[in-house]
């Protein structure tokens, strides 16, 4: 039994800290914003409530030492918050990192984390309690004092508030103690408690683990309903709880006199605030509306549904060969359900991009200071929503590309001024969707890049030859490479040559592509063009002799017709006519060297690339597929073109094409004069073997 | 730390030591209701309790209770430290009755 009250105090903890893995990014966000805007009091209350409930939660979840170690920036903030102290670069940035620190408690044990540096605390502390004036013994307030804290009283007028509190049937197996709840609220103001103990069964009943016991409570304090909810904020799904102004008819706490319109007024508004959904999601009475789930078990349901996806295609396969109507009808509702069914477990894994771009304004904020930049960061598309892991996977591409661009991108001041440059440099993050893929851009206002200097840096380090002729795209590819740096120094920031490879190594994983666009003195943009998901696609499949592809359906717009008599009106150029629109087309039977006869008609799928719109010409158009992308082994990583296979129903693998990349290559392989695209039966057979003396269910490499 | 019940001639003596609280709910139901079905006098000895929780007071509440309704004697023999019975009346808690 020990054991389980245990094991549902972790669960709880564990609850916690994601809690407060929130609101640390929450505050991380406002302080930032409040150094943009120091007089914002909204900022200054929500850092407040925020440190306020890290402070009173962590210690009720047994967090002492972040409890203690938060007490005395909460003093500073209250300070601020009374005007009793005024908001300065140094406060900020003494709270950012002591948030870093509070992130580090909080992670306390868990492995790669480093923990909380003592000294580093200490440092922080004596430095708010310094700008603060705080005494340095000033104790965290003890639940024997219930002392209204002054700033609550300062904050607006004392009302009275009814607080009935029914905690839920597991409240104290999870560790939480009703005592520590009604201690934080006897800090809000003057508290009365009322223990209501109708409801504890006969003994031999009684459950020793639940909670029978109620309370009413009446609470005077000028706090407000959301700070007394705030209170409740960890236990809030599992009880029930009603605040409501206590009645002016009720034995209020105060003394019994006329309310002023003034209070009524403000009364009222509490209630509205009361009775409709708060600032947090979990303010609303209808809590149970979303769910947390771990990301493992998300990993998992979707896995599932990729097996259940190949599983359709066998039987679809076999309902055809069949030609039993019955057999035939089963299998398209089950194909029906299939298709719902995966376009919901996609759904589910979308999250907005907003976090990870948030994140970056602290890292912009510390870089500026450090290198004695001004620097604005800019966000658009912050809700582009894109697949879970392509977002877990994002970060570290995008924060070496903020340094670089922080770094090597923006002059330094004087210079921008020499250029009559606006002095605040700007980053601006991006993000949209584009077809099947997410477009991520990250820009400056910097130098831009020397296409110059790139090159001879890279004859220099023997990347390309001496005399080559390169193109400005091919020139700026050439920073990916592993090694490359032009800068002339290495400093903390970059220049090591190891950010940009990393980028390219990372997008390359993610399926996705990289573009950079740089204008002297202008800026530079280097945008990611990643999938919008990782699992599963909707893809067109295709046949060409023996083999098949699937072509992502995002991107094919339309099919049509290609005959000899095409062929011979134009003069044997790889040209089409679409509906009196000129499109190219490559020949995926010459571009893979596929040797067979190619039929009398053929098809020309026009697809919608980034360089314009071409035709891929296949013997035949086999139709929709729900496509599970498995990724292929590391040995054809390199084979671009091809950015996963997928088993078809009847078990042969058909390659899954980038048309980006396709087009890409054909048009290098014409302009280079050479004709062989990587040769799709080996990749084809490999994968085969992969597949061979594995289980029917499909690995997510093969 | 822990809970104890001895049998004496005339009465059930339960001592109750250290943390009180959930962890040791089971085990404080079971030594109540173990006391009680003996049918004599109940005292309680809970000067060396450093917590008592809620889920401990509700049990040691019931207890009382039942005791009154079947005219059992229910008594603390030792009294709470101050801090707990402070802790108890921050929460609205009634004082457990007292030794007599």
């Amino acid at each position: 039994m020990k054991e389980a009250v245990a094991g549902n105090a972790e669960q709880f903890k564990h609850a916690f800290r994601e809690e407060a893995r929130e609101i640390l990014t929450e505050l991380e966000s406002a302080l930032l914003a409040l150094h943009e805007n120091r007089g914002d009091k909204e900022l200054i209350g929500r850092i407040f409530r925020g440190l306020h409930t890290i402070k009173g939660s962590g210690s009720m979840f047994g967090f002492e030492r972040m409890a203690a170690f938060t007490h005395d920036l909460e003093t500073a903030y209250d300070h601020v918050r009374n005007g009793r102290l005024e908001i300065g670069s140094e406060l900020i940035d003494l709270t950012l990192a002591a948030l870093d620190q509070i992130a580090a408690m909080l992670e306390e044990g868990a492995e790669g984390v480093a923990p909380a540096d003592p000294a580093v605390c200490a440092g922080i502390l004596a430095g708010v309690r310094k700008l603060a004036s705080i005494e340095e013994d000033a104790k965290p307030a003890k639940k024997s004092q219930p002392v209204p804290e002054p700033p609550a009283a300062a904050a607006g007028p004392i009302e009275s508030w009814r607080i009935r509190f029914a905690p839920g049937p597991d409240l104290m197996r999870f560790g939480a103690k009703p005592s520590l709840l009604v201690n934080e609220l006897g800090q809000l103001g003057a508290l009365k408690v009322k223990a209501i103990l109708d409801a504890v069964p006969p003994l031999g009943e009684i459950d020793p683990e639940r909670c029978y016991v109620r309370w009413e409570m009446e609470l005077a304090t000028a706090a407000g309903a959301e700070a007394i909810r705030d209170v409740f904020i960890f236990v809030e799904d599992t009880c029930e709880l009603t605040i409501e102004p206590a009645a002016g008819a009720a034995p209020a706490l105060e003394e019994t006199r006329p309310a002023s319109e003034a209070e009524i007024t403000a009364r009222a508004l509490e209630d509205k605030r009361n009775a409709k959904p708060g600032r947090r999601a979990y303010d609303t009475p209808d809590n149970a509306s979303s769910l947390r789930v771990p990301a493992a078990k998300l990993d998992q349901f979707v896995d599932l549904v990729g097996e259940i996806v190949t599983v359709q295609a066998r039987l679809s396969e076999i309902a055809a060969r069949c030609d039993d109507p019955e057999i035939a009808a089963v299998s398209e509702e089950v194909e029906r359900l299939t298709s719902s069914l995966r376009e919901n477990s996609m759904s589910i894994r979308m999250m907005p991009i907003r976090a990870t771009f948030e994140k970056f304004r602290r890292l912009v904020h510390d870089l500026a200071r450090d290198l004695h930049k001004d620097v604005e960061l800019t966000i658009e598309g912050a809700d582009t929503e894109l697949d879970k892991t392509v977002i877990d996977q994002l970060s570290d591409p995008l924060m070496h590309l903020i340094r670089n661009s922080m770094d090597h991108g923006i002059e330094p001041p004087a210079l921008r001024a020499a250029r009559g440059k606006r002095p605040t440099a700007a980053i601006h993050l991006a993000a949209k969707h584009s077809g099947a893929s997410v477009l991520i851009a990250v820009s400056d206002d910097g130098g831009g890049i020397d296409a110059e200097a790139v090159r001879n840096r890279a004859i220099e380090r023997g990347l390309v030859a001496a005399g080559a002729e390169l193109t400005e795209a091919e020139i700026f590819a050439l920073l990916f490479q592993p090694g490359f740096s032009t800068a002339k120094q290495v400093t903390d920031v970059s220049g090591r040559g190891v950010g940009m490879d990393v980028v390219r190594q990372r997008v390359d994983s993610l399926r996705g592509s990289i573009n950079v666009a740089s204008k002297a003195a202008e800026g530079t943009t280097v945008t990611l063009r990643l999938p919008l998901t990782l699992a599963i696609i909707d893809g067109l499949l295709v046949s060409i002799g023996d083999a098949f592809f699937v072509l992502p359906l995002a991107n094919v717009l339309e099919c049509v017709e290609l005959t000899g008599a095409d062929i011979e009106r134009a003069n044997g150029k790889h040209i089409a006519d679409v509906r009196g629109e000129i499109v190219p087309y490559i020949r995926l039977r010459e571009h893979f060297v596929i040797r067979n006869a190619r039929p009398e008609i053929e098809q020309i799928m026009v697809v919608q690339t980034e360089a314009g719109r071409y035709g891929f010409v296949v013997d035949k158009v086999l139709g929709n597929r729900q496509t599970v992308i498995k990724n292929l082994g590391r040995f054809y990583r390199h084979v671009k073109v091809v950015s996963g296979a997928t088993i078809l129903g009847d078990g042969t693998v058909a390659l899954i094409l980038d048309p980006e990349r396709v087009a890409q290559d054909a048009v290098r392989a014409i302009a280079h004069g050479v004709r062989a695209g990587p040769s799709v039966a080996a990749i084809a057979a490999a994968v085969k073997r992969g597949l061979r003396g594995r289980s029917a269910a499909p690995q997510k490499t093969i | 730390m822990g809970i104890a019940l001895n049998h004496a001639n005339d009465a059930s003596l339960l001592r109750l030591e250290g943390a009180i609280d959930i962890s040791v709910a089971a085990e404080l139901k079971a030594a109540l209701l173990e006391a009680m079905a003996a049918g004599k006098a109940v005292r309680v000895s809970a000067e060396a309790v450093s917590e008592l929780d809620v889920s401990a007071y509700q049990l040691l509440w019931a207890a009382q209770r039942e005791a009154k309704r079947s005219g059992l004697q229910f008594a603390f023999t030792g009294r709470l430290s101050e801090e707990i019975a402070g802790l108890l009346a921050n929460q609205g808690l009634e004082p457990l009755a007292a030794g007599q």
